[in-house]
């Protein structure tokens, strides 16, 4: 496995009057070289989980086991540099984070912090930047000069180049338009091919479905599920509800025409899927 | 009969780039519900400027309600336009929920004594009444927006315009926003002209009439049934159509016309009865 | 989700809430203003008591305020050592070499927490019940006199309101990028002060790019909702005293009195 989360609990403020709980009695596994998403309504826990990947955020008890390292409440701030040397964590909104007078300085950042030579970096940087198609004519420029989409991916190349074998994102399709995040999912493949692990945390159930191989239902600070998506989604409709999750978009329809007397086999989850059953129904 | 919004062979570039807008024209009726879409980059939000006079446009004119934008009418014209942003954070002006939907009436040097009346009408319609002394961190992204479109119907606006107002919000905070969009519409009918740019198709669809922009030029108009017909169009322009849209283009046996999600749950039902 | 309290307002109901602003502002002060008069443990335990009182009257729990406390402990320490070490007097009750511990150094110390732990205990219970908006515009009030000086109150007022409104969203964005750039391997704990001052940049641009991004945003968001010119506007809470701030003079008129005659009884 390449990350396990062992009984973890956290709270902020831990040990004061003012203490609130956040994760109870977390234990989970998210296998080498598969993609886990992550799914739950806002405020389930889901950011706080994975800043716990990369010893952002330690364990008030309990360890997190990632690719050999363990992290616990005692682990020391210094021993975090090879753990993030290890997990790439691309937050939401990540153009946020850009600082550097160029797109290839910046994307350069990271290798350098982890002691990488300058020119190793740089071709590190050429690298990532060309994976997640940013042109080259843009390389010597401002980061802020760049349209929203094109920062997005600097900002993708920024944690890429550092080359980890496990990549983190949180969100990172919120407000791309239709052809945005269909890269991003091509990009999340790309790197499972890659042979890296790959975390994400997603409010859209047909971006899980089209790449996940792997989920967890986050609900109240607990897991409340994690299995595989086929699994997962066709689990009785009154469980979403509790859960405030929402089918994908194939399954919400195959509902409507239940509801309306039309029964398929299964709970179709993607597009293709929905329009053989139908087609298959429609001909009989 | 006048137009809510008259735009006559609009021309706008960004500072030393390209040609964004050449020769833009769009005319929208008043009362009608438009969806302004286009991929991000398209200058959908930029459009959303000039008529707001945020940003001036080299050459050509906008017309609201007969009123032609210029440095001089520039503050009447705001004053009959509301515009929801789309970051809730760096729109929310108050520090609370009422003293954010003050904020407009106070600019409007609306009496003091009225403020209370006319801040709870406006909370009520969008449903937030019972957040009124919340602070904005402690609402979440659809409730903020839910608060700014609040602060604007407080001003009684004409025509209101929210710019991808639900781009950031998760999928709860945007179904939210959207009934809350419904229920305006259901209110005010023909007093209000609604514009709504966005990306998401689902959102779309709920307009009368969606206008597709890429490269500051108009690529189609219509109903959203006309409009969601011509797939490749939509395709080539960056856009996917809604589910049901899509599903369609996969049938073996499909339908004489477009249909919305609703409609083809419907068709498919009888068709296996 | 932050720990720190300075400047938090928590809505409530109480009697103190309901205070105006202004009669909150003029006590603080007053009561700050006192609090130099303060010499003997007599004093400070009237204003402890006093104070006591009014967190009883906010309605909010005691651990709140204590944690208020926690982000100035390092200071209150500081200045606690240099009050031990620098007061002289008899008797000496500690000497090695240079350093000499008094009985009145020990005894100012202790008065010296106290008199922080007040002040700051007061100034919370103002911004813990007072709306950052409302002490704006109290400022505006409590300063309209300088208007006629040609100091435009009005502006700093609404700068004031809107600054102490983005406060938490800020701390909030400098958390996630500290979080970013960690991320990205960032750290404070390596090489030479040059090197630790450059470590700040990536901290820095990011989140003055994004409150300069937040500024336009907010410029653009006021326009279109109509304003202008701070002081061409009306007021949605409009100050004005009332029963409850009349009584609240009175007892802090009463405060002051005892304070000053116990401090005469005590300390002619």
């Amino acid at each position: 496995m390449a990350i396990t989360f062992e009984k973890v609990n956290f709270s902020y403020g831990a040990g004061t009057s003012l203490a609130t709980s956040i994760l109870h009695d977390i234990t989970i596994e998210m296998p080498t070289g598969q993609i886990t998403a992550i799914v739950g309504q806002t405020g389930s826990g889901k950011s706080t989980l994975i800043q716990h990947i990369n010893g952002l955020l330690k364990p008030t008890s309990g360890r997190v086991i990632v690719d050999g390292f363990e992290l616990s409440h005692n682990t020391k701030e210094k021993q975090l540099i090879s753990l993030r040397q290890k997990v790439g964590m691309v937050f939401q909104f990540p153009e946020n984070q850009l600082f550097a007078n160029t797109v290839l300085e910046d994307v350069m950042y990271a290798p350098m912090n982890f002691g990488v030579s300058k020119q190793d970096a740089q071709l590190a940087a050429q690298q990532a930047l060309t994976r997640v198609n940013v042109n080259e004519a843009l390389w010597a420029k401002s980061p802020f000069e760049l349209s929203g989409g094109q920062m997005r991916r600097v900002a993708l190349a920024g944690t890429l180049a550092s080359n980890p074998s496990i990549v983190v994102m949180d969100e990172p399709a919120a407000g791309l338009d239709p052809k945005g995040q269909n890269d991003l999912l091509d990009l999340v493949r790309e790197l499972k091919e890659m042979g890296k692990t790959v975390v994400f945390i997603s409010h859209q159930m047909d971006h899980v479905v089209a790449v996940a191989d792997h989920v967890v239902v986050m609900h109240e600070g607990e897991i409340a599920a994690q299995e595989s998506p086929k699994l997962l989604f066709n689990r009785e409709l009154s469980w979403f509800n509790t859960m405030k999750l929402s089918l994908p978009k194939a399954g919400q329809f195959a509902e409507k025409l239940r509801m309306q007397g039309m029964l398929l086999p299964y709970r179709p989850l993607t597009l293709v899927e929905l329009s053989q059953l139908i087609n298959k129904e429609v001909q009989s | 009969m006048i137009e809510a919004i008259k735009i006559n062979n609009l021309k706008y570039s960004y500072q030393g780039s390209q040609q964004l807008f050449d020769d833009f024209n769009l005319t929208i009726q008043v009362g009608q519900w438009v969806a302004l879409v286009g991929h991000n980059g398209s200058g959908k939000s930029t459009l959303a400027k000039l008529i707001l006079g945020l940003i001036v446009a080299n050459s050509g004119d906008i017309d609201v309600f007969g009123e032609r934008l210029s440095v001089a009418t520039v503050n009447h014209v705001r004053a009959q336009i509301g515009m929801v942003f789309q970051n809730p954070d760096n729109q929310f002006v108050g520090a609370t929920v009422a003293d954010d939907v003050a904020f407009g009436l106070e600019n409007m040097q609306k009496p003091s004594s009225e403020m209370p009346k006319l801040i709870d009408e406006a909370l009520e319609i969008v449903g937030m009444q019972a957040f009124k002394n919340r602070e904005p961190h402690m609402l979440s992204g659809g409730q903020k927006q839910r608060v700014a479109l609040a602060s604007v119907l407080a001003l009684n606006p004409k025509i209101i315009i929210l710019d991808e107002a639900t781009a950031m919000l998760d999928p709860e905070g945007r179904d939210m926003v959207m009934q809350t969009l419904q229920k305006l519409k259901a209110r005010f009918g023909s007093e209000l002209t609604l514009i709504t740019i966005t990306h998401d198709m689902d959102e779309a669809s709920l307009a009368d009439r969606v206008v597709v922009i890429n490269d500051g030029k108009l690529i189609l108009d219509g109903e959203p049934a006309t409009v969601f017909s011509e797939r490749d169009i939509m395709h080539s322009n960056g856009l996917e159509l809604p589910f049901a849209g899509e599903l369609l283009a996969k049938l073996d046996k499909r339908p004489n016309s477009y249909l919305d999600e609703r409609e083809l749950v419907q068709w498919l039902s009888h068709l296996k009865k | 989700m932050n720990n720190i309290m300075i400047g938090r307002f928590i809505p409530g109901d109480s009697w103190v809430h309901r205070l105006d602003p202004r009669t909150k502002m003029i006590a603080t002060f007053i009561y700050i203003l006192v609090m130099l008069w303060s010499n003997s443990w007599q004093t400070y335990a009237w204003s402890a008591a006093f104070l006591i009182l009014l967190i009883k009257l906010t309605q909010q729990p005691f651990s709140l305020y204590w944690s208020g406390l926690k982000p100035i402990f390092w200071l209150i320490l500081f200045t606690v050592f240099l009050q031990i070490l620098f007061t002289p007097g008899e008797p000496v009750l500690f000497k090695a070499g240079p350093i000499i511990v008094t009985l009145p150094g020990i005894i100012n110390a202790g008065y010296v927490i106290v008199r922080f732990v007040l002040i700051i205990l007061m100034s919370t219970i103002l911004t813990l019940t007072t709306p950052p908006t409302s002490i704006a515009n109290a400022l505006e009030s409590l300063l309209g006199p300088l208007k006629k000086l040609r100091v435009p109150v009005a502006e700093l007022a609404l700068m004031l309101s809107i600054a102490l409104r983005f406060v938490p969203l800020l701390m909030d964005e400098t958390q996630k990028i500290m979080n970013a750039q960690k991320s990205r391997g960032m750290s404070f704990s390596n090489g030479g002060p040059i090197k630790r001052a450059k470590a700040i940049i990536p901290l820095l641009i990011p989140l003055f790019v994004g409150a300069l991004q937040r500024a336009l945003d907010l410029a653009n968001a006021m326009e279109v909702r109509g304003f202008k010119d701070a002081t061409q506007r009306t007021k949605y809470r409009i100050l004005h005293y009332q029963q409850v701030d009349r009584i609240a003079f009175l007892g802090l008129g009463s405060f002051v009195a005892i304070f000053f005659v116990i401090k005469f009884i005590f300390h002619i």
